[in-house]
């Protein structure tokens, strides 16, 4: 043990390590502060470094390159009136994607889920024909780490993506 | 094996953050450190515990808390650094009534704290009244008075 001080004061104390303390007490400051910003991008989900569209044919999607364990993130897809059969859209969500996933909610209402292709198959119909779709879902990320997505519309080549989860 | 993970994560990142803070940020100096601390410790049970409202995740937490906080003081006893730097060490911060500045500086402490102290503790009216006063481990100022006080 240092024993530095003049005094009588009996005191387990060390300069040294006081200066070690402060300094590592003013990293930790800058560790802060770089947290703060970074969540502020959006680099622990919700925020502009965060949000991304993709497209592929006649789908576009916009999605999050992080989301929170027990959060909730949404996936937005978009496809335009030309891709509708018999006033129908289907979108088609790939299935090892959904598994990490909790679906919460899916806007507008789907008129039939069923699972085709290793893939889940929302059906939406359409009012009109120069309707173009715009759908939500908005999903519970259940499992920890990177999960690879693919989103298709009709029989269109599937947009892919990969989203982070956070514990 | 979630619970365990979840508790164990929570106490070493409360250990790291409330040392970066330093000693006296939550010494409960001001009504408003208080109601910090409250807010921290309700942001803090939603990660302990997450949905899971059981008993046994509550038992589990707990279980661990207290598990790691023993197995952190056995460390400390075994290897005093791991003590200095889980629980930092005291310091002196006035030398027969000299107020040691620069120490006051890096803690960001003002001298009427210490007076404050010195009244509540020893009921001392001037510095110079002062022998020794000392930042404590837990951020709490202690105050030896001059001889003949």
């Amino acid at each position: 043990m240092e024993q530095q001080q003049a005094h009588e004061l009996e005191l387990e104390e060390s300069p040294r390590f006081a200066q070690r303390e402060a300094l590592a007490e003013r990293l930790g400051w800058l560790v802060m502060a770089a947290v703060v910003v970074a969540a502020a991008l959006g680099l622990f989900a919700n925020g502009p470094l965060s949000h991304r569209t993709v497209a592929s044919d006649e789908v576009s999607l916009r999605y999050q390159r992080f989301g929170r364990s027990q959060g909730r993130t949404t996936l937005e897809v978009e496809a335009p009136a030309g891709a509708a059969i018999d006033g129908k859209i289907e979108v088609w969500v790939a299935q090892q994607f959904l598994e990490s996933y909790e679906v919460e909610e899916v806007r507008p209402e789907p008129e039939a889920t069923s699972t085709s292709n290793g893939g889940v198959v929302f059906s939406f119909a359409l009012d009109g024909d120069d309707t173009a779709l715009k759908a939500t879902l908005t999903l519970r990320p259940e499992q920890t780490g990177r999960h690879r997505g693919a989103v298709a519309v009709a029989s269109g080549r599937p947009a892919t993506f990969t989203q982070f989860v956070y514990p | 094996m979630d619970a365990v993970t979840r508790a164990a994560a929570v106490y070493l990142f409360l250990v790291l953050i409330l040392r970066i803070a330093g000693k006296r940020t939550l010494h409960q100096v001001t009504t408003f450190d208080i109601v910090l601390l409250l807010v921290i410790s309700e942001a803090t049970q939603q990660a302990l515990l997450g949905e899971d409202f059981s008993i046994t995740a509550a038992f589990l937490v707990i279980t661990t808390l207290v598990g790691i906080d023993i197995v952190m003081s056995f460390l400390g006893n075994r290897w005093r650094l791991v003590d200095h730097i889980l629980g930092s060490r005291p310091e002196l911060i006035v030398d027969h009534g000299t107020v040691l500045k620069d120490r006051l500086h890096r803690h960001r402490m003002e001298e009427s704290e210490i007076l404050e102290a010195a009244r509540e503790l020893q009921g001392l009216e001037r510095l110079a009244d002062i022998k020794f006063a000392v930042l404590e481990r837990s951020g709490s100022i202690t105050i030896i008075p001059e001889d003949g006080n």
